[in-house]
């Protein structure tokens, strides 16, 4: 496979930039801290459109049709291909350094009728778990596509979906592994191109109390770093199906866009996925009068348990 | 400025008095689109109804199955069996009763509070003369054929009678799955007919139910064909195509996944003008954890 299919050569990009008039700008001593990631993800177009010119029939509506047959009720892989907790306590800043390559960005690659044009843009989060491309993300991120899948069912102008690091490299969906729509969890498996990924090391069970990270890509933030902590772990049974669903409630501060986007301990491993915000109002009917926001995740048990020997 | 604001006052009477317009008409709008949709309905039931057969009446059951021991959860869920001399069909009762009481209350809110509002949009077609047995299921739009076999019960007639409501029934048993069936049957009502695929006794069963009364069909009245709500019984044209274990895969999804992503996933428009029912089948018994299936 062409490696430069997921990534723009730096001196191609800097024959762009002169033709296009950009000069070197001033501050360019500081570029390394400030990323310009919303530049990454609009350079991500001409890399989809590359990749569905030269992988031709393995967009959406391919995933789709193949969306049943890939799905596993049982593991997904080996419970060896999972990286192991790390043990050594790390600072804030070192968390953020050693997982922010494990943390991706969803994108879709649709095609807009009005404009005759296709383009990419950010919806989610998600996490590496395996560096052959095996990741998790929310169920809600990809029950579109498993649905209409199930039904044989084609969507119009879904081009492709794929998954950003942040370098701007992208790695195009697969396959479905494993839904839990209950507690709202993926499994997925994405084209590398001969990449490895960089997985997260999974963490296990983590009490209140405990500090967390959430490194995510809530709308217009890529890679938005927040602490917190473990504020509540709980199990529900629906009384009408007696399914059970777990929660992890955090602190760390996320919001739209940020589905499926990894929480840490401060050993840098993973310990749950962002899923959803509850807001409560003091007067729920009129939805006056907010007073907090719980953050729900997914605890990482779930994920593990997909990976068994 | 004065002429500035002079026309701004005027512009703004003048939107508040379309506003005040279109408030006034809202409601007349409101109920026109309303009977336009019912009256789209109409025409999509009568193209997609067209021919099919219908019952010349129907037997309603409450289903109570303790569908998972462990946690003591009992699901209920109104089912009805349409009859006529050829063929009979077990399928929920949910959407005919919900039709009923919407014709019965049109500005009322809510709905039937003596619907159990669980739906498992699963159906038994049986034909009494050649014993087949065809099972289909419903997921949104598409339809899906499970089974099409002979229905062999052996069941055993006893002397025992009781009365159900105004029938005189006679008591069969039968061994089947890991359970003792009980099925009380009646020849006061026309023809054959049982839920699910207790079939092969010679009149309408009213109730069954195993050994420990953990699974039973009760029974909760009658059911007739009428103008607005006729009693289809309608044998699917076309089947997706799905292996058995695809469908396990389709059903566990749809089931599992809230009403909310099936209706952004956008299947709930496909075929919109050939069917005039869409069913999900999350409320019904698929949805469920089930530690005690009905067949052992």
């Amino acid at each position: 496979m062409n490696k430069n299919l997921f990534t723009l050569p730096s001196s191609l990009i800097a024959v762009v930039l002169a033709l296009l008039g950009v000069a070197p700008h001033a501050h360019a001593d500081h570029d390394a801290l400030f990323q310009d990631y919303p530049a990454k993800v609009e350079a991500t177009t001409a890399l989809a459109r590359e990749y569905m010119k030269t992988h031709p029939g393995q967009g959406s509506d391919s995933l789709r049709r193949n969306v049943i047959a890939g799905l596993s009720d049982g593991s997904v892989a080996p419970a060896r291909v999972l990286t192991p907790a790390r043990k050594r306590k790390l600072s804030a800043r070192e968390v953020f350094e050693l997982c922010r390559p494990s943390s991706l960005v969803v994108c879709r690659f649709e095609h807009n009728d009005a404009y005759a044009l296709d383009s990419a843009y950010s919806n989610a989060s998600a996490v590496a778990l395996t560096p052959d491309g095996i990741c998790a993300t929310n169920y809600h991120v990809v029950a579109d596509l498993v649905l209409s899948g199930a039904l044989g069912h084609e969507v119009k102008n879904d081009l492709m979906r794929f998954l950003m690091d942040h370098e701007g490299n992208i790695y195009p969906f697969r396959q479905v592994l494993h839904v839990d729509p209950i507690n709202d969890m993926a499994i997925i498996r994405v084209d590398t191109n001969g990449r490895k990924l960089t997985p997260a090391s999974i963490g296990t069970d983590v009490p209140q109390g405990t500090t967390v990270y959430c490194l995510s890509h809530p709308t217009g933030a890529y890679y938005h770093f927040t602490d917190g902590m473990v504020s509540n772990c709980t199990r529900s049974t629906n009384k009408r199906t007696g399914r059970d669903k777990y929660i992890l409630e955090i602190t760390s501060d996320y919001g739209v866009g940020a589905s499926g986007g990894p929480i840490f301990d401060d050993c840098g491993n993973l310990v749950a996925i962002v899923s959803s915000t509850f807001s409560l109002y003091a007067q729920p009917q009129q939805y006056r009068n907010f007073q907090m926001a719980y953050k729900q995740t997914v605890p990482v048990f779930l994920i593990r348990e997909c990976f068994t020997d | 400025m004065k002429k500035e604001l002079l026309a701004t006052a005027v512009a703004l009477a003048l939107g508040f008095g379309v506003n005040a317009q279109e408030q006034k008409k809202q409601p007349d709008a409101g109920a026109q689109q309303a009977n336009e949709m019912v009256n789209k309905m109409k025409e999509e039931a009568a193209v997609y109804y067209a021919g099919a057969d219908t019952a010349d009446y129907g037997v309603r059951y409450r289903l109570r199955y303790l569908c998972n021991k462990k946690k003591n959860i009992r699901f209920e869920e109104d089912r009805v069996v349409l009859i006529n001399p050829d063929v009979t069909l077990d399928m929920s009762y949910q959407g005919i009763g919900e039709t009923r009481w919407r014709m019965a209350n049109p500005k009322g809110q809510g709905g039937d509070r003596s619907l159990a509002y669980h739906l498992t949009p699963d159906f038994y077609f049986y034909y009494p003369s050649s014993g087949r047995m065809v099972r289909t299921y419903r997921i949104v739009s598409e339809e899906f054929l499970l089974d099409d076999a002979k229905c062999e019960n052996n069941w055993k007639i006893t002397d025992e009678e009781k009365k159900i409501g105004e029938y005189n029934c006679r008591k069969a048993t039968l061994d089947r799955g890991g359970r003792q069936w009980a099925a009380w049957f009646t020849t006061d009502l026309p023809h054959w007919g049982a839920p699910r695929t207790f079939a092969g006794l010679p009149g309408v069963v009213l109730e069954v139910a195993d050994a420990d009364r953990e699974v039973c069909w009760m029974f909760n009245g009658l059911v007739n064909s009428i103008p607005d709500s006729k009693l289809y019984i309608k044998m699917p044209e076309k089947f997706a195509q799905a292996s058995p274990e695809e469908f396990r895969k389709i059903l566990r999804v749809f089931s599992l996944s809230d009403n909310s992503y099936v209706q952004q996933s956008g299947v709930m428009n496909k075929n919109s003008s050939h069917y005039p029912e869409k069913y999900s089948p999350s409320t019904g018994i698929d949805a469920c954890e089930i530690d005690n299936p009905i067949e052992r």
